[in-house]
């Protein structure tokens, strides 16, 4: 039995107030107030220890784990696809990780809150203007779970079951869809890409949507790194026939791109900026969408509205959508989300600007074109796909894909990835650049290649 | 213990103003020659463009008109605002994590991986489960995955009619949002006494029933006594039992979910296990489940080769196949591990002792005012009492105490009128929570029509916010274009 005797950083009680609530309560042991379990589990040693470990212990034990591992911060990085590396100034992560946001709670009570609602305004305000797009919600999961509550929003909307998948898509994006899909039964129907270019081939897509066609989605970067200028047909169509048009996006490219709002899109997905990536998460599923659809929308909405003395303030509206709500009836189960990543990327996008932002995104363009042109360089090599790229392009490589797999490794290089047999593009390897890539990154990168060819 | 927020008052209207209205507009941009005419951005941005003082200053003011666990007493009903200790924000810092990419060859990741690999360790054992998933982003994700592998479960017995899945009414919205979400039909479940009652659940199993779903303890904060009847009564009507994780808090080191016929069970990191809330997020929600399911859980898996290396197991045909990018909230993770590392068994179980301690010292302490339903039965992690009978709504309540530090849940359970439910947490110090029920005790009797008055705002219009959304600032024309 226990005897409540345990004094520790993370318990607030002393033995002494413990035996002074038990004595108010006026019970001789905690384990009356467990009267009505039925049961106590027997628990192993083995699996976790039983006693408390101190701070220097479990920090030396778990910094010595992240010494095992090689990252993105001193490998050269040629990774493809999310999530995006980019640098993110030290004042992003000393702001959003203020306690005062970081350890409250969604704010319900907003009186109290003010500071967390405003900071999700500004970063619905500012995504709705990089988008052109009405309406941000304050996030959710990843890009992909957005996607998949885009296909759940546009089956509210229309009550159409089949969603066409123009292109290529990120495969593990479109895992994640066909998962949130399957639970209303959503049929998915993928249509080829060009193989020359990397686009859309506009012909099949066109000609797979119809009249049961509740969602068209297009990713634009695409899997291959390809900006797909085919959004306007794609979107027309999809509204002549009844159904939604979603664009798949990059936060930042939008500062050199046309924005999903302007060639068409009714619902616009993608990841936000201003955060590490974390071997994958958390991150932050950015969700955009026009006015007339706000009362479908998934996820929690920040709005304005002034207090009982007329000043400005903020509260979480719209809330009759919600799970806590509507129960079975909401427009998502979603609760949780990934508040306190967008107000990392409203700092990001306040401290950057549309100036730099636009120096970012061209500094990564041109570190793609800069990139692709020297693998050109190696004979036999050449860029894959005709379509325009942005960061991430496919390149034919002239040597056995083992052989510099092996390389690459050798010289601690992540990236780039050989693209998965089922596109039928062999000896083709995806390349992901950022604006963090070095002359010695590429160097390294050049080095590695062309070592693979030698015997 | 008064709570008064710092506020820079901008003017009589506004407080601190919008980022956009400290500076707009752009310092001259450079022209990308290669990209298409077509494809070209033509407008700008409203965005802001200020100095970096300005951006440190206006998130440091908004942080300031912001209440959060580090600054007081948060006592909210089942989401177990706990401390948040600063060594696991100090180690999802640490560059060997956090500059991770999920793409990197797992041979570059391992120490990752063996960190995930223990805390799956940690949590079976914790939930008396055989296998566990840490994918899902947050509770609900996790819930979504248990009703999809329910789904899954049930197809591959040819058992289609299994269309119905069952939760009480004390339940959390979001477990009604999940089942549907998951393409079932929702029954509730009426509780009696505070609990629910076998003869009452025994009306509504049948063979169109896929699975209870059940919080434990509920959220009045009473454990559910004849639990072990319902969960054979469960499977003998051939479904099975989920329990939601969210109040796992009161039972951590006691009792395994599993030990009391769960078939399914999530936790929520970011209740139990300290990660922080973030305002709303992120957190994380493992599911942990009994051998016959593991073969549903989401892909991709952790797996150990002979030579004790790590790797994903990324196809598996019987899967419910993909819930997100990656490999979980490995951030959140980290810090959900370091706690349990911090705490091991023996503090895991003192922190539900506590936990329960405190939450009957309190409900105790403030049934002198307030009517505590079932008085006879004890509670666990939280309570929830009633403010009818004070004179007072629970709203009006809720936001006088926000001149005290932060307000409980208001009304809910829906099955209490003018519902408070409290959950303090054993990272409450006695003194603090004194404070807090005698300031509760208090409150019936003042004026609180002026409430919340030392809040950087006072009590704000959310009807009219409802009626005419203002959702961005381009609906307010501020900032030059």
């Amino acid at each position: 039995m226990q005897t409540d005797g345990l004094e520790h950083q993370y318990l607030a009680l002393s033995k002494r107030d413990r035996e002074e609530m038990m004595a108010f309560l006026g019970i001789e042991t905690v384990d009356t107030l467990f009267s009505d379990v039925p049961m106590v589990s027997h628990f192993e040693d083995a699996a976790l220890n039983r006693s408390p470990a101190e701070e220097p212990e479990v920090y030396r034990e778990v910094r010595d784990l992240s010494k095992r591992n090689l990252t993105c911060a001193d490998a050269p990085c040629f990774l493809p696809g999310s999530p995006r590396i980019h640098y993110i100034p030290a004042a992003v992560q000393v702001l959003a990780g203020r306690g005062e946001f970081l350890t409250s709670y969604t704010p319900y009570q907003p009186e109290i809150s003010q500071g967390v609602l405003q900071a999700l305004f500004e970063y619905q305000s500012m995504v709705s203007e990089l988008t052109a797009l009405d309406v941000v919600n304050a996030s959710h999961y990843t890009y992909g779970t957005s996607l998949g509550e885009a296909a759940l929003m546009a089956h509210r909307t229309n009550s159409r079951r089949k969603i066409v998948v123009c292109g290529a898509v990120d495969p593990e994006r479109l895992e994640v869809l066909r998962t949130y899909a399957s639970g209303k039964s959503l049929i998915i129907k993928e249509t080829p890409f060009d193989a020359s270019s990397g686009r859309v081939n506009l012909e099949a897509a066109l000609s797979e949507i119809d009249q049961d066609t509740s969602l068209v989605y297009l990713e634009s970067p695409n899997y291959f790194g390809i900006v797909d200028e085919q959004a306007p047909e794609l979107s027309q169509e999809a509204h002549s026939k009844g159904a939604l048009f979603c664009q798949g996006f990059d936060l930042v490219s939008l500062a050199l791109y046309a924005p999903p709002g302007e060639l068409g899109a009714d619902i616009a997905v993608g990841e936000g900026v201003g955060y590490p990536p974390m071997y994958g998460g958390p991150s932050l599923g950015v969700f955009a969408t026009r006015k007339e659809y706000v009362r479908n929308i998934p996820g929690r909405l920040v709005g304005m509205t002034s207090d009982a003395h007329g000043k400005r303030g903020y509260v979480i509206t719209l809330q009759t959508r919600e799970q806590h709500i509507r129960r079975e009836k909401a427009t998502s189960n979603i609760t949780t989300n990934s508040a306190v990543l967008a107000i990392a990327c409203a700092v990001y996008l306040s401290l950057l600007g549309y100036s730099g932002l636009r120096r970012v995104a061209l500094k990564v363009h041109e570190n793609a074109l800069l990139a692709a042109q020297e693998l050109a360089k190696v004979p036999g090599a050449r860029l894959r796909l005709s379509g325009h790229f942005y960061q991430d392009f496919v390149m034919t490589l002239p040597y056995e894909d083992d052989r510099i797999s092996r390389s690459l490794a050798g010289h601690g290089i992540l990236g780039p990835l050989p693209l998965p047999a089922f596109y039928g593009l062999p000896h083709s390897w995806l390349f992901g650049t950022n604006e963090l890539m070095t002359h010695e990154h590429l160097e390294r990168l050049m080095t590695a290649i062309r070592e693979a060819g030698t015997p | 213990m008064r709570y008064s927020q710092a506020v820079y008052s901008h003017s009589q209207e506004v407080n601190e103003p919008l980022i956009i209205e400290l500076g707009s507009g752009t310092e001259g941009v450079q022209e990308a020659s290669d990209i298409p005419e077509r494809m070209k951005r033509r407008g700008v941005p409203n965005l802001p463009c200020v100095p970096e003082i300005t951006v440190v200053r206006h998130y440091t003011r908004l942080s300031q008109m912001n209440f959060g666990v580090d600054t007081g007493t948060y006592p909210l009903g089942s989401c177990t605002m706990k401390y948040n200790p600063k060594l696991n924000d100090e180690l999802a810092s640490l560059e060997g994590f956090s500059m991770l990419h999920p793409k990197q060859e797992e041979s570059t990741a391992q120490g990752a991986l063996e960190l995930l690999w223990r805390l799956e360790t940690f949590l079976k054992e914790l939930t008396g489960m055989d296998a566990v998933t840490l994918e899902p982003a947050a509770g609900s994700q996790g819930e979504l995955t248990g009703m999809l592998i329910t789904k899954a479960y049930f197809r591959e017995r040819g058992e289609t009619g299994r269309r119905k899945v069952l939760i009480p009414d004390t339940a959390h919205g979001s477990n009604f949002a999940s089942a549907n979400m998951a393409g079932f039909e929702v029954v509730t479940i009426p509780s009696r006494n505070g609990e629910l009652d076998p003869g009452i659940v025994s009306r509504y199993l049948g063979t169109d029933t896929a699975a209870f779903m059940i919080t434990v303890p509920n959220t009045l904060g009473i454990f559910e006594s004849n639990i072990l009847t319902i969960n054979r009564m469960v499977h003998d009507a051939g479904a099975l039992a989920y329990f939601d994780g969210a109040n796992m808090n009161a039972l951590l080191g006691r009792v395994k979910p599993g030990d009391l016929g769960f078939d399914i069970a999530h936790l929520n990191t970011h209740k139990t296990f300290s990660t922080p809330h973030g305002g709303g997020g992120p957190g994380a929600g493992p599911v942990c489940v009994k051998k016959f399911l593991e073969v549903y859980l989401p892909v991709p898996r952790l797996r150990r080769k002979e030579d004790g290396s790590l790797y994903w197991q990324h196809h598996l045909p019987r899967s419910v196949g993909r819930v997100r990018e990656g490999y979980g909230n490995f951030g959140v993770l980290l810090r959900a591990y370091a706690y349990m590392r911090r705490l091991g068994l023996e503090g895991l179980s003192q922190v539900s002792r506590d936990a329960v301690l405190i939450s009957n010292y309190a409900a105790k302490r403030l049934s002198q005012r307030y009517l505590l339903p079932f008085p006879e039965k004890p509670r666990k992690h939280e309570f929830v009492v009633s403010a009818k009978g004070t004179g007072k709504r629970a709203l009006e309540i809720a936001k006088g105490i926000l001149e005290y530090g932060h307000a409980p849940t208001v009304y809910f359970p829906q099955i209490v009128e003018e519902a408070l439910m409290v959950e303090f947490t054993e990272t409450e110090t006695k003194r603090e929570i004194d404070e807090y029920t005698d300031a509760l005790l208090e409150l019936p009797g003042r004026d609180l029509s002026a409430s919340p008055g030392s809040t950087s705002v006072s009590k704000l219009d959310e009807a009219g916010a409802a009626r005419r959304p203002v959702l961005s600032w381009r609906e307010l024309g501020v900032g030059s274009k």
